[in-house]
């Protein structure tokens, strides 16, 4: 079973995601700031982490960057609502294997996720 | 003293009180030509007058006489050089002139001097002295008739090609030096010994009266004041010699019935009173005619500072050009007046306003490459149908001619140029005065004025226009500015919302509706179930559009951040990632693409994000273009071959010289659905879009291209055929060295 690390603040969505998610056989944390999110990643080491980039307290990129320090293998992606070329650029840099854009459709969000993690 | 020798004196007086008032004002060409003539014939009215009225004895009076004969050979030159004035051929005729002026003194002083020319003199009837020819009087005689013939061939040979104004002037003209040379003509006889009146010397008094005559009322000599000065002092100065000179003489005897020794008393005191009282009568009667005279200008005027102040008053320019027209054509009493302006692309001058001319005789553009324009920018002066009739005949091709139909065409009789600071910005098409009069220097010089005044007035307005325009821009362009910063906030909003929507919708599909859909199913619920697959019909709608919600405000996020800075752009690095990315979003194996770039592509200035949208958008475009073709073969819009092929996009880059200046060029190229020449022309207009069923269009993609280019000074051209292809082409400026300037809107 994939186990799946959802950072973003936008509790609603990601309740939402969590359910259709668990429905499809994925196993799924949440977390729903910067901090609590970092933590939830390290802890949980899961097969991928999609956090949203901008988020008060720890943005997307910071917690992106912190993760990577400690766990390079941590598979990282990112979602974001701005469509930010310079921003996306630097998630790349950081290590981010893609940048979902929201709104996001489940079935893409899934699919990515499959793609993504093909290997395991 | 002889009847005739008055006539003389009368000719010598009218003339000089003539000159008097001539230089009061300030001579033209013709009336100094004039001048000359007559005062050669003053000399010799005068010598003429003393001959005839035999004041003195034989001798003095044979030296007065051979005076008179002196000046009558310079009389002949003079009226030459005048005639050439008249017609306007002076600069031809100057070395005739010099000619005929050396032979004349020679002449004179000969006669003067010698007795060859007058021997003495000789009476007959009541003549008691009259001149008798020498062996050389003939000499004279012929110097005389020789000059007076070659000058009324030159005023006749051009009197036929003359009109208006101008053929009345020398109509007159002819009238009046013929009578006098006529009654002159007789003069010269006596000296052949043939005993014939010399009355005709009256009749030399008539070109005095015909050209005073035509001085007042055709403008002759450009003096009409100065004869209307003269008459009044002449009828002045007879009423007050004459009055006491009536009781002087003819009432005499009553006078001395009623006073006796003293009646000399009247008339020397009429004498005392009216000449005190003269000069403040002359004043006065000056003044009055001069009003008289000048009330036309004067009204001009008061117009003129009418004009002014109400025009500087007027912001709009349409309100402006009516008011013209309406001053020029009820105020000055013109006929008709157009206005033409200069156009923006300044290839043209348009009408801006028109009165009192039929629409079938008005003339709505005037190209600036018209010989008019040419003649209007070269001369800067008011251009007069009449005046240049006069100086004609032209030959049948010459510049004068071409404009003279120009002129016919426009029904035009006088083109007042409206000029600011030497540019000519519009010009007026006047018709004749209402009054039938001619335009007269004065009247010239009004329109001038008043034409460049409004000419200062129409930029005003065009001015305040632009200034108007200027500022609902800036203020659209702030607004921008403040949309643009809000843009990120309120998109990442929008974003966040329309994210829920769509997971919501799909979640619903996902889990409740599936749940419900296999509960109904069990059940063996078909209407429910029917229900049920509506709804999850609805759901997909409301997912899909979120999701074109997200892609909108995607691109309003992108157009917000257009004023990015610019810097060198590398082309190949921005197409290669720009094609990378469009590979992840489209399936390539659909399409043959194919792209080219040329060796040692020059760097762009530019912002990479927008430069690399503009080629994702493009071929993006392109791809999509594709694929409606396909769509209309399927729907039968456009008729499917046999053998479809697979379409084609096609992209280059390279560089083009335009307006001297080095450009990159970027192509794409494709086959698909193409568009009609009505789709072209809205094709960069904002939230327009062929993809009509909408399921991709926002129908800001081409929109948000053309302002990047506009934002980087460049251009982008379309050429397409429906149902053929389209051929998108971008110029971008070359980046050459300083990254500074440039900023994007």
């Amino acid at each position: 079973m994939l186990r799946i690390v959802l950072v973003d603040d936008e509790r609603e969505m990601l309740e939402q995601l969590h359910e259709v998610l668990t429905s499809e056989g994925f196993e799924v944390h949440l977390a729903f700031d910067g901090d609590s999110g970092l933590k939830l990643i390290l802890d949980k080491k899961p097969d991928l982490a999609i956090i949203d980039i901008k988020m008060p307290g720890l943005s997307g990129l910071d917690v992106l960057r912190q993760v990577k320090l400690i766990n390079p293998k941590q598979r990282m992606a990112m979602l974001t609502g701005y469509h930010d070329n310079e921003m996306e650029l630097e998630a790349a840099r950081r290590g981010s294997i893609v940048c979902l854009k929201k709104p996001i459709s489940i079935i893409d969000f899934m699919q990515t996720i499959r793609n993504f993690t093909r290997d395991l | 003293m002889h009847i005739d020798a008055f006539g003389a004196f009368v000719i010598v007086l009218s003339n000089f009180l003539f000159w008097v008032f001539t230089f009061t004002e300030r001579p033209g060409q013709i009336a100094k030509a004039y001048f000359w003539w007559s005062f050669f014939i003053t000399l010799w009215a005068l010598g003429y007058g003393f001959t005839l009225a035999g004041f003195f004895d034989y001798e003095k009076t044979l030296v007065w006489n051979r005076c008179c004969q002196a000046m009558a050979t310079l009389i002949g030159p003079f009226f030459f050089r005048f005639a050439c004035q008249v017609v306007g051929k002076s600069k031809k005729y100057q070395k005739v002139f010099r000619i005929y002026l050396c032979i004349a003194i020679v002449n004179a002083i000969l006669l003067l001097a010698t007795p060859l020319y007058v021997k003495g003199l000789w009476s007959f009837g009541d003549y008691r002295y009259q001149p008798l020819g020498g062996p050389l009087y003939p000499i004279f005689t012929v110097i005389f008739v020789g000059c007076t013939v070659h000058s009324y061939i030159v005023v006749l040979t051009n009197y036929r090609h003359m009109s208006g104004i101008k053929q009345k002037q020398v109509g007159l003209f002819l009238l009046a030096t013929g009578i006098a040379y006529f009654g002159g003509g007789t003069l010269f006889l006596q000296a052949y010994g043939l005993q014939i009146p010399t009355h005709g010397v009256y009749l030399i008094l008539a070109y005095v009266i015909i050209i005073g005559y035509s001085v007042h009322k055709y403008h002759f000599l450009d003096m009409g004041m100065a004869v209307t000065k003269t008459s009044i002092f002449i009828l002045l100065y007879a009423f007050i010699f004459g009055l006491p000179l009536f009781f002087l003489f003819p009432a005499r005897s009553y006078l001395m019935l009623y006073l006796e020794s003293s009646w000399w008393i009247l008339p020397a005191s009429l004498y005392a009173v009216l000449s005190l009282f003269g000069p403040f009568l002359y004043l006065l009667f000056e003044r009055k005619v001069e009003n008289r005279l000048l009330r036309e200008q004067q009204r001009y005027q008061h117009t003129l500072m009418e004009a002014s102040r109400g025009m500087t008053l007027i912001k709009k320019l349409e309100h402006l050009l009516n008011l013209m027209v309406h001053i020029l054509t009820r105020t000055i009493r013109i006929e008709h007046a157009v206005i033409y302006l200069i156009h923006e692309d300044r290839k043209k001058y348009f009408c801006g306003a028109s009165r009192g001319i039929k629409d079938r005789d008005l003339k709505r553009e005037v190209s600036s490459k018209d010989k008019l324009i040419h003649h209007l920018e070269k001369y800067q002066q008011p251009v007069l149908t009449d005046a240049l009739l006069y100086e004609g005949p032209y030959a049948p091709e010459s510049e004068e001619t071409q404009l003279l139909e120009e002129l016919h065409a426009m029904k035009a009789s006088v083109i007042v140029p409206s000029l600011v600071k030497d540019k000519l910005i519009g010009f007026v098409n006047l018709g004749r005065k209402k009054s039938g009069r001619e335009f007269t220097q004065a009247d010239l010089d009004t329109l001038s004025i008043l034409s460049n005044q409004s000419a200062l007035a129409i930029e005003n307005c065009r001015f305040i226009l632009e200034s108007e325009t200027q500022q609902a821009q800036l203020f659209q362009a702030a607004k921008m500015a403040d949309l643009g910063t809000m843009a990120s906030g309120i998109g990442h909003q929008i974003n966040n919302r329309l994210n829920v929507i769509r997971i919501g919708a799909d979640r619903s599909i996902m889990l409740e509706l599936r749940k419900i859909k296999k509960i109904l199913e069990d059940e063996g619920l078909e209407e429910g179930l029917k229900q049920a697959l509506t709804m999850e019909d609805t759901l997909r709608k409301i997912a899909d559009n979120s999701a074109r919600g997200g892609e909108i405000v995607r691109r309003l996020l992108d157009f917000s951040r257009l004023s990015e800075g610019f810097n060198e752009v590398d082309m190949v690095d921005a197409i290669e990632s720009c094609v990378r990315l469009w590979e992840c979003k489209r399936n390539l194996t659909e399409v043959h693409f194919k792209k080219d770039l040329a060796v040692n592509l020059p760097s762009v200035r530019g912002n990479y994000s927008q430069i690399e949208e503009v080629i994702f958008n493009l071929l993006d475009n392109a791809f999509d273009a594709i694929k409606m073709k396909e769509e209309a073969w399927g729907t039968g819009e456009l008729p499917q071959p046999e053998t479809a092929p697979k379409g084609t996009i096609h992209l280059t880059a390279d560089d083009t010289m335009r307006n001297n200046k080095k450009w990159f060029r970027l192509r794409v190229s494709d086959s698909g659905l193409g568009m009609s020449r009505e789709t072209q022309h809205k094709l960069f207009v904002p939230f327009f879009t062929t993809k009509a069923t909408g399921i991709k269009g926002t129908g800001l993609g081409l929109y948000v291209i053309k302002r990047m280019i506009d934002a980087h000074h460049g251009e982008v051209t379309v050429t397409s055929k429906y149902g053929k292809g389209t051929t998108f082409t971008a110029l971008l400026p070359i980046f050459t060295g300083s990254s500074e300037g440039v900023k994007g809107s």
